[in-house]
């Protein structure tokens, strides 16, 4: 029994910890970096004294537990993982042990932070706050331990296909374009969801301040560099899908040229939002020309960002520390206040310079 | 006519295989090799998949390295055990196929037909079975105009009525057009059912006949 559990541990929860790697370092730095103990014991002390205020940790948790819950159902799916079916044959009680064990090692962050609440809401006598806390995570724990468990006794072949899809597949012939971007919305929906909201967040801020003040096009730059550098999840995830999950894409007959076109296509589709933002809100005094300058800097950054991929197969933790370089590179490039449109070129000519040197030098293997 | 010179395939350091040459003509050659001996390797190389070292080059010089995108039009090539992303269709896979072989629509729709993917075609992959999938990824392998075509284990989880389809519409390309094909299989072939030009082996990392 120990040994199963341990092995469920293995493969959900520290692969868990380890796909999610950023995110957590990126709320350490957050939690740690600008908040001191005091300020943590202040809004905990919010959250306990207010009901709807502690709806915001509440959602918080409930979206975590989201991302465990599909991170658990595509390991589930992945045919190297068929041997956990084996679970199966293992007692009822000793399945519903692991799974709220395993569950639970997922929910570390989420039942800790609960904890410190719960402490801070009983030495201040909180009681409704207490009661709320503690149902909703033996809710979000019971509730991920049901999902793993469904997870595990129904293979997702054997689940029904939901009417919308049926009806799509039945009707609509989907254009090439649109599978890496299905495929990574569907594999990676909280991650990508969260990083387009924050992008889209920073790009109106930064639109915003126009409105305050006479600001050059510098200030749009800045803001189109930190958001297009968010789009990372979704370039890793088109990098692995033509060449990972839909290898056939690469014995198609298309040039480096059309291979750029597609990229830029996916990446275009993909940053819609973003570039309506930056076309229909950037300032009138900077003019048509510089908005698309502006958009180019973008879909240019995140062509360049994919094309680096094809030097060597690296992890995406791998990627991270060049991704921080290269980002923080534009920004004091445009900062500095070299020409972006010259930036757009540079990042343009080396996307091409990569892709022709190591395109057909590649192979995925970083999983 | 296909030609092979000093391929050589590793991963990382591991020599896989070494091929110091080799000629293909048309007709049906049978790669034979104990598992791991590296014929995947071989195939998802030759399709274009993954890299290799060496020159792979058909008679009018169209080649691998030199000529990636007319090559590849010329080159078709199903897996051993064919993955589709579970969401899509058949439809929606082989549209982007035929599209980008440039293969005519009458081809398509007799390949639908023969290989019975009609009664799958706007399914979801997810939901189908690997003999399903197996259909899929050969009736792919025929679309368009290749001169190569790669088949790994074309025969496993088909079953008998769809391995005769196979071996009828193997026997009709050649007889139609000059294809090379390429098969590796541990099932052995009846002469009548496939008239084999060459059977080839892998082993220890050299392919001999």
């Amino acid at each position: 029994m120990k040994g199963i559990i341990q092995t469920l541990i293995k493969v959900f929860a520290v692969s868990f910890y380890r796909n999610n790697a950023t995110l957590f370092l990126l709320v350490l730095v957050i939690a740690g970096g600008f908040m001191r103990g005091s300020d943590h014991i202040m809004l905990a002390q919010y959250f306990v004294h207010s009901l709807p205020l502690l709806a915001i940790p509440v959602a918080v948790w409930t979206a975590y537990a989201l991302l465990v819950a599909a991170f658990n159902n595509a390991l589930v799916s992945r045919d190297e993982n068929l041997f956990i079916r084996n679970f199966l044959f293992i007692t009822k009680r000793y399945q519903w042990i692991s799974c709220v064990t395993v569950t639970s090692c997922q929910l570390i962050p989420v039942l800790a932070y609960g904890l410190f609440l719960l402490a801070v809401a009983f030495k201040h006598a909180a009681l409704m706050s207490l009661m709320v806390i503690l149902v909703v995570l033996a809710g979000i724990t019971l509730a991920s331990a049901m999902h793993l468990l469904y997870c595990l006794r129904t293979p997702s072949f054997q689940k029904d296909i939901p009417f919308i899809w049926r009806w799509i597949a039945k009707n609509i012939t989907r254009p090439f374009l649109l599978f890496p971007i299905e495929w990574a919305f569907r594999s990676y929906t909280i991650p990508l969801a969260g990083y387009k909201l924050a992008g889209l967040a920073i790009l109106w801020s930064t639109l915003y301040l126009y409105g305050t003040d006479v600001y050059d096009i510098r200030l749009a730059g800045i803001g189109v560099v930190f958001t297009f550098a968010l789009n990372i999840t979704f370039v890793l995830a088109i990098h692995k899908f033509l060449h990972r999950v839909f290898p056939m894409y690469l014995q198609m007959p298309f040039s480096i040229a059309h291979r750029h076109a597609i990229v830029t296509g996916m990446l275009g589709l993909f940053s819609a939002p973003e570039l309506t933002l930056i076309l229909k809100h950037l300032p009138m005094h900077l003019g048509f020309g510089d908005a698309f300058i502006i958009a180019g800097l973008g879909l240019a950054m995140n062509l360049l960002m994919y094309n680096f991929l094809y030097i060597r197969d690296r992890t995406a933790e791998r990627v991270m520390p060049y991704l921080y370089f290269f980002i923080i590179t534009l920004f004091i490039a445009v900062l500095a206040g070299v020409p972006i449109l010259l930036l757009v070129l540079v990042c343009f000519a080396a996307s091409v310079f990569l892709s022709r040197k190591y395109l057909y030098k590649f192979e995925y293997q970083a999983d | 006519m296909l030609r092979i010179n000093h391929f050589e395939k590793k991963y990382g350091e591991t020599l896989i295989l070494s091929i110091p040459s080799l000629r293909f003509q048309h007709g049906i050659y049978w790669i034979r090799g104990e598992n791991g001996s590296g014929k995947s390797s071989l195939f998802r190389s030759l399709a274009g998949i993954i890299p290799c070292k060496g020159d792979v080059m058909f008679d009018d010089g169209i080649s691998l390295h030199g000529n990636p995108v007319e090559y590849r039009l010329n080159v078709n090539f199903s897996e051993a055990e064919p993955l589709f992303p579970g969401f899509l269709s058949a439809r929606d896979i082989i549209h982007f196929v035929a599209t980008s072989k440039k293969a005519d629509k009458k081809q398509v729709d007799m390949l639908l037909r023969r290989f019975g993917v009609n009664a799958f075609l706007t399914r979801p992959t997810s939901t189908y079975s690997s003999g399903m999938l197996k259909r899929l990824s050969l009736c792919l392998a025929f679309i368009g105009n290749p001169r190569l075509i790669i088949l790994d284990e074309p025969l496993i989880t088909l079953d008998a009525e769809i391995r005769s389809v196979l071996f009828d519409h193997v026997r009709e390309t050649l007889a139609l057009r000059p294809v090379t094909f390429l098969i590796s299989s541990h099932e052995l072939f009846a002469t009548d059912e496939l008239p084999v030009t060459a059977t080839l082996k892998i082993t220890q990392k050299r392919i001999v006949e």
